[in-house]
């Protein structure tokens, strides 16, 4: 069963929007709540680091509220959100003015190649997915569960490689088959639910 | 194929490969689209596994734009110790705004301050839709509250969590838990004790040595701080999981009725168990409704038809304070005492009356207190004509699923049906976790040519104009079921009421919002 809140149908939208507008910012929440998890993974396609992915979803959100009134009801909310962000992303690379590595280059010009590939499912991604993921990590083999955990505790491969006693290779092989298992076992519960 | 995707995912996480390799890989992603699909999926698959895995950012920035300064207000105007336990639920675990610097320094100081209160709530709260439980500390001077999806640390003492899907789970500290879903939890140390009720089966309790699944059962589950986990069944099945070290496989047990076993003794085994000190059963102590001494004659001077206090009984019923008023009878197992105490399921019981009650069609106004000691569905007060199939007039009920929402958890609900009946009706809806259990409240329901409120508290909610327009009626009262019938089997009663009610009051005019705040406000240290 899904969650009507957590999917903002259009007329839903639009009732908020004007709730919004009508001097209720509060109601805006429920946009964070509504369009939250898909950009913050599309984010996380962006970036490494977490916390620079909840910034830039931050100051995506607060630049969305602050031209609410731009957003015209005919256009995909989402797709209008992400079109912030890619500025806003764009915009911090500019500003770390980094020299960007041999492999920094490659996640740069990979992610423009993917690009659609990742707009069509952050499209698609809503709060139930988080749930549906979690409770596929946790059937996950200790081992591989283990690198999908440590991998949020922003544990490199080496350094993960050293504490499971194992070599860098073997994590890369351990996530790959990892990620493997979570894509069936989501395909097999969004079948199931439906 | 397999060997080209392993790689730009490594690639694309920063791993070294040589410049050959990620050219030609940038090559393949250009040129060949299976290979662009495939890639996106894996990336989005980690991507998702990264989002669900970290808690939801609290945003005090976007917070601040949109002018809600909860934080700030509470810093200004609570307790002290309110203040910085705000500023400890609002602690996300990653977050780099300067604001948040400020709040994560309150939440520091929080933590040494509230060293010696019992509970230390690292998660923050959430939205009202995300309420997963409610954690009841045992002692009653310790308020009950939300628990969302987080960590919870217990340094000492003992408390129930009452999850919404009627799992129950005691707890006494040190304990070390972490709330993850309605059917999951890890506990890092500490005695717990579960009861699943049908239809919950399968919740389980991750330790460090493995999981214990609990299908359907009363259990004993004691986490050393070693990560050791022995389990007893008191009733029912549960079954038992460990990890082997090195391998995928996974070791189980099934334990049933008065087994035990232990995890963990050596890493993937699951052995005997010699503890013998599981967690008996906790009955948090309920609270005492603390009234006015002189809280009859306040009652009475705003004229009600009808004022049943429910701490008396005379001749078998309870009597009416209003002269020549009727008594209203009981049924089922209700225990007079300083107010009417019902059991729910385990013992059902109804107080009802027995001579209709002509409900004036310019207005009345139904006013209790109450204090539940369930999540469960359950029916306050419920005003039916005399007809055999009682159909309803009003109900006030507990626990009531607003439409669209995940829980009721803590709704309270206000209904009117006219004509009277058991399908339609006007609604009106709490918000979710407005009531808790174990805590007293007090309710105020009234209507005037259809013109319906809900006080809930003494807080105004509504008002709803129902679809058609009551006319005078007789009505039955009902107290702690949704419908009782005099040829009813008890144990056929519908949402039987757990915990106690007291103080109906009856009024053929509705409230003045002045005089519902006045009779909501409790006078602590009096006796009731």
């Amino acid at each position: 069963m899904k969650l009507p809140l957590d999917m903002l149908e259009s007329s839903q939208l639009d009732s908020t929007l004007d709730h919004i507008l009508r001097g209720h910012p509060d109601a805006f929440l429920s946009i964070v709540r509504a369009y939250g998890p898909g950009l913050r993974a599309w984010l996380s396609s962006q970036l490494f680091h977490q916390d620079e992915v909840d910034d830039l979803a931050q100051e995506t959100f607060i630049a969305a509220y602050r031209s609410l009134h731009t957003f015209q009801r005919d256009q995909d909310f989402g797709a209008w959100l992400r079109g912030i962000a890619r500025n806003k992303l764009l915009r911090h690379f500019e500003h770390i003015q980094r020299q960007a590595s041999r492999m920094e280059q490659f996640r740069q010009e990979a992610s423009a190649w993917l690009q659609d590939e990742l707009d069509q499912r952050a499209a698609k991604t809503r709060r139930e997915k988080l749930q549906l993921m979690l409770n596929c990590i946790r059937q996950l083999p200790e081992r591989l569960r283990h690198v999908v955990r440590s991998h949020m505790e922003g544990n490199k491969a080496a350094s993960l490689a050293e504490e499971m006693q194992t070599s860098t290779g073997a994590i890369y092989q351990l996530q790959y088959r990892a990620l493997g298992l979570l894509r069936e076992c989501m395909a097999r519960k969004i079948t199931h639910e439906h | 194929m397999n060997t080209d995707l392993q790689e730009a995912l490594i690639a694309w996480q920063g791993g070294e490969l040589p410049q050959s390799r990620t050219e030609a890989l940038l090559i393949r992603l250009r040129d060949d689209t299976a290979f662009r699909a495939a890639l996106a999926e894996l990336i989005w698959t980690l991507c998702l596994s990264k989002v669900a895995q970290s808690p939801d950012p609290r945003w005090i920035t976007l917070q601040e734009e949109l002018g809600l300064h909860e934080a700030q207000e509470a810093v200004q105007n609570s307790r002290l110790e309110e203040a910085l336990m705000a500023a400890v639920r609002r602690e996300p675990q990653r977050f780099v705004s300067s604001s948040w610097r400020i709040a994560t320094a309150l939440a520091a100081a929080a933590a040494i301050l509230l060293a010696g209160l019992l509970w230390l709530e690292k998660e923050p709260a959430a939205s009202p839709q995300e309420v997963i439980a409610v954690l009841v500390p045992r002692d009653a001077e310790q308020p009950s509250r939300v628990v969302t999806m987080g960590q919870l640390h217990l340094a000492q003492g003992q408390a129930r969590l009452l999850f919404t899907h009627g799992v129950v789970v005691d707890v006494e500290g040190p304990a070390d838990l972490e709330i993850c879903s309605l059917s999951r939890m890890i506990c890092r140390q500490g005695r717990l004790r579960t009861q699943v009720p049908p239809g919950a089966e399968g919740f389980c309790v991750e330790t460090p040595r493995g999981t214990v699944t609990d299908l359907g059962t009363v259990l004993g589950i004691t986490v050393s701080g070693q990560g050791k986990t022995d389990v007893n069944v008191f009733e029912g099945q549960a079954e038992l999981s460990a990890s082997i070290p090195g391998q995928a496989g996974l070791r189980t047990v099934v334990l049933n009725e008065a087994e035990k076993a232990s995890l963990g003794a050596s890493p993937g085994l699951i052995g005997t168990s010699e503890v013998m000190d599981f967690l008996p059963s906790l009955q948090p102590v309920a609270p005492q409704l603390r009234l006015p001494a002189d809280q009859r004659a306040r009652i009475l001077a705003a004229k009600p038809v009808h004022y049943w206090r429910m701490n008396r009984l005379v001749e078998g019923q309870v009597p009416n304070e209003v002269t020549a008023g009727p008594s209203l009878s009981l049924a089922g197992k209700v225990e007079i005492g300083s107010s009417a105490r019902f059991w729910g399921q385990e013992a059902p019981g109804v107080i009802h009356s027995e001579k209709p009650w002509i409900a004036p069609s310019r207005g009345y106004a139904l006013e209790l207190w109450f204090m539940a000691e369930t999540l469960d569905q359950t029916a306050l007060l419920a005003l039916t004509t005399p007809d055999p199939k009682r159909p309803h007039l009003g109900l006030i009920e507990l626990g009531s699923r607003p439409p669209g929402q995940a829980t009721g958890a803590g709704v309270l609900r206000y209904l009117v049906r006219w004509p009277a009946g058991h399908r339609d009706g006007m609604n009106l809806f709490s918000a979710a976790a407005s009531a808790l259990p174990y805590q007293w409240h007090h309710v105020v329901a009234q209507q005037a040519r259809g013109r319906m409120e809900l006080f809930l508290d003494g807080q105004p909610l509504g008002p709803a104009q129902s679809d058609a327009v009551p006319g005078d009626h007789p009505a039955i009262f009902q107290i702690g079921a949704l419908e009782w019938r005099p040829d009813q089997e008890l144990t056929q009663l519908r949402r039987p009421f757990c915990g106690q009610i007291a103080e109906l009051a009856v009024y053929d005019r509705t409230l003045s919002v002045r005089e519902i705040a006045e009779h909501a406000r409790p006078l602590m240290g009096s006796s009731f």
